[in-house]
């Protein structure tokens, strides 16, 4: 397959292995991410999407392997401490919301903003304002987060991984749960925060026709190793292992 | 693999002696992030709230409740010796040794203890606590400590309320029910207790409850496994745990107290 | 985060009404009162001491104003009784010291009588004039000893 060149490339993962409990989930996993574009992180259920996603946010490390950030900086042997700084730097849009539930969604934006800057109430407010434009939300600032629709608390956890300007931004399974409509709603707005921002994003999906509208670069996690190249290249591959794959999904485009 | 009797209690044994380990250091993550309380004031308030002052109501019944049995059971003992003029000491000492503290732990644990550990239990499995981290917030910080802090100041503050109604039910039986000269009842009271054997260790004792029940139930609403079955198993094994442990607790402190 | 002010309004009532519960019992209940330090501290030999014991009441007149620090036997094996009571407290020299006890199966106590020299007592100083324990066993002895000879007479 070929590969996006070297001083684009954002994340690299190297020869990852993990064992939950027995079950061994990667076996010599890599793959890499380039800068600046959407990748989408395709895979059954169970192949590890969302592990892969915890270990770049540095919420879990693998046994063993290296996950380079821009050639420099190694994740898997970082201290907590480190790594704790780290991960302001990288926002992530989990699959449920994982919003404070004590509190109104504004609070939930502000919380980072109140806990790590020193900005005024005003101009965390104002932050708060252009980043709910940049998601198409409104009016939503006293509700509590149990109060969304489907659609609003994706692009609410979606706002709030934005708020302190990240440079890699991680969603896990955006789309998964919301019906059609709602899908090319978040598919919108996540690509329009590409164009405007240009920040990497990983998206995990097993939705295979927006992953071939929105990808750049497509990952493919089967047989506890991943698979990547641009998304054209790989749904028209004669590999078996990524046939069988696209085979079994249901939502192909016409 | 069949395990004969013998391994699985070895295996058990060395469960349960990691878990403790783990918890011991569990407990002084938490002392240590302490010292940013003085920046949770505003989640602190809201705790006491939840675990004091929400626990009032369960507390002051309870309290009257078994002033009032302390009071009548008192008396028909007592008065097969002829004293039951000695009604408010019976009392004032079964309940500032004892049932104050150990029976306000045990409510606030089936009450405030069982609601922390859900509430955290819940946190864990809709992924907030992983939300937290990545906004670089420890959750030991923000969620933890201030419910930790919440109920150590609670539990002293209840068994007091505790222990004031049931000398009140004591006095409303023992007085206006069956009898006994109010004087009587408040000078025996006050000639029974002292202040350093008793009043000081029923306080030593509902602060060191305070601390087991919160670093229990925040302990296994933490550890649970992020899915609903696990919230319950964290909340059941709260009450259990605490609940013994208390109890167990209260003969040592009381041992070593002499109270 | 504007949570209700009313909730925080509770929240103090809580801790006032819970310190003040704490404080009744320690105060007013417990005798913390008159815990202060310094004093006046006193010493009493006495025959027998019964039932009292370290923090037994010290009594004037039916009120307490101290109690007692330390019970020991001196060379003579007499009971050496050191007492703590309020510092302002002006006892003649002739003080006397008994031991009684409240009610009939109640706690024993000092209680101390004034008596009428203009001298007071200082710290360390030691009251002469006792009257010991009465030790309700005995007592009954004599009075079934007493009525024996009475029959008898």
């Amino acid at each position: 397959m070929n590969e996006p060149s070297g001083r684009r490339i954002h994340l690299e993962i190297h020869n990852l292995r993990f064992k939950r409990g027995e079950r061994p989930i990667f076996e010599g996993l890599s793959c890499i991410f380039p800068r600046g574009k959407i990748s989408v992180v395709l895979g059954a259920s169970g192949e590890g999407k969302s592990t892969l996603l915890r270990m770049i946010a540095c919420l879990s490390k693998p046994d063993s392997g290296e996950i380079w950030v821009d050639g420099e900086t190694e994740l898997t042997c970082m201290p907590e401490r480190q790594a704790k700084y780290f991960r302001r730097s990288i926002g992530m849009m989990f699959q449920r919301g994982a919003l404070l539930d004590s509190l109104p969604v504004f609070d939930n934006l502000a919380l980072p903003l109140r806990e790590h800057t020193s900005k005024s109430e005003a101009e965390i407010a104002a932050e708060i304002r252009s980043c709910f434009e940049a998601v198409g939300l409104h009016d939503v600032d006293e509700l509590l987060p149990g109060e969304l629709s489907g659609g609003m608390m994706r692009r609410a956890a979606l706002a709030r991984a934005l708020i302190l300007k990240p440079e890699i931004l991680l969603c896990d399974e955006p789309f998964s749960g919301l019906d059609p409509r709602t899908v090319r709603l978040v598919e919108s707005v996540l690509l329009e925060i590409n164009e405007r921002l240009g920040i990497t994003m990983i998206i995990t999906s097993h939705h295979i026709a927006s992953t071939l509208r929105m990808a750049a670069w497509t990952v493919l996690l089967t047989e506890r190793t991943a698979l990547s190249g641009y998304p054209d290249e790989l749904y028209k591959s004669d590999d078996r292992r990524i046939k069988r794959f696209f085979a079994e999904d249901g939502d192909l485009p016409t | 693999m069949n395990a004969t009797p013998i391994q699985k209690l070895g295996g058990w044994v060395v469960r349960t002696v990691v878990e403790l380990g783990r918890f011991t250091v569990f407990s002084l993550q938490v002392v240590s992030i302490s010292r940013r309380l003085p920046q949770r004031l505003r989640r602190l308030m809201d705790e006491l709230y939840n675990i004091g002052v929400l626990s009032l109501g369960i507390v002051c019944v309870s309290g009257a409740a078994v002033g009032m049995v302390l009071g009548l059971q008192g008396y028909n003992t007592l008065i097969r010796f002829g004293a039951e003029e000695s009604l408010g000491a019976v009392v004032g000492l079964s309940l500032i040794r004892e049932l104050g503290p150990v029976l306000t732990a045990l409510l606030v644990t089936g009450r405030a203890g069982s609601a922390i550990a859900a509430e955290i239990s819940s946190m864990v499995a809709t992924q907030q606590l992983d939300g937290l981290r990545m906004m670089s917030i420890d959750p030991l910080d923000l969620v933890i400590a201030p419910k930790s802090l919440a109920m150590i100041i609670a539990m002293p503050l209840l068994s007091g309320l505790f222990i004031v109604l049931g000398l009140f039910g004591g006095y409303v039986v023992g007085v206006l029910l069956l009898g006994i000269d109010a004087g009587n009842y408040l000078t025996s009271l006050e000639s029974a207790i002292h202040f350093g054997s008793d009043v000081m260790g029923s306080l030593i004792k509902s602060l060191a409850f305070g601390v087991l029940v919160a670093l229990i139930a925040t302990y296994r609403g933490f550890t649970a496994e992020p899915h609903s079955a696990g919230v319950s198993a964290a909340t059941t094994s709260t009450v259990v745990i605490a609940s013994v442990s208390t109890l167990i607790a209260d003969y040592f402190i009381t041992a070593l107290w002499g109270v | 985060m504007s949570q209700s002010p009313v909730r925080d309004l509770l929240v103090g009532i809580f801790v006032l009404v819970g310190l003040a519960a704490i404080a009744y019992l320690s105060v007013s209940l417990g005798g913390t009162s008159y815990r202060g330090p310094g004093g006046l501290e006193l010493v009493v030999r006495f025959d027998q001491v019964g039932g009292l014991k370290a923090r037994s009441r010290v009594v004037v007149g039916g009120v307490q104003v101290g109690h007692v620090t330390a019970i020991a036997l001196d060379e003579d094996l007499r009971a050496e009784v050191a007492f703590e009571v309020d510092a302002g407290l002006r006892l003649p020299l002739d003080t006397s010291a008994s031991i009684l006890t409240a009610g009939v199966l109640g706690d024993q106590y000092v209680e101390l009588e004034p008596g009428g020299e203009e001298q007071h007592l200082q710290s360390g100083d030691e009251i002469q004039f006792t009257q010991s324990a009465l030790i309700l066993e005995r007592l009954v002895g004599k009075l079934v000893q007493n009525l024996g000879v009475d029959s008898e007479e």
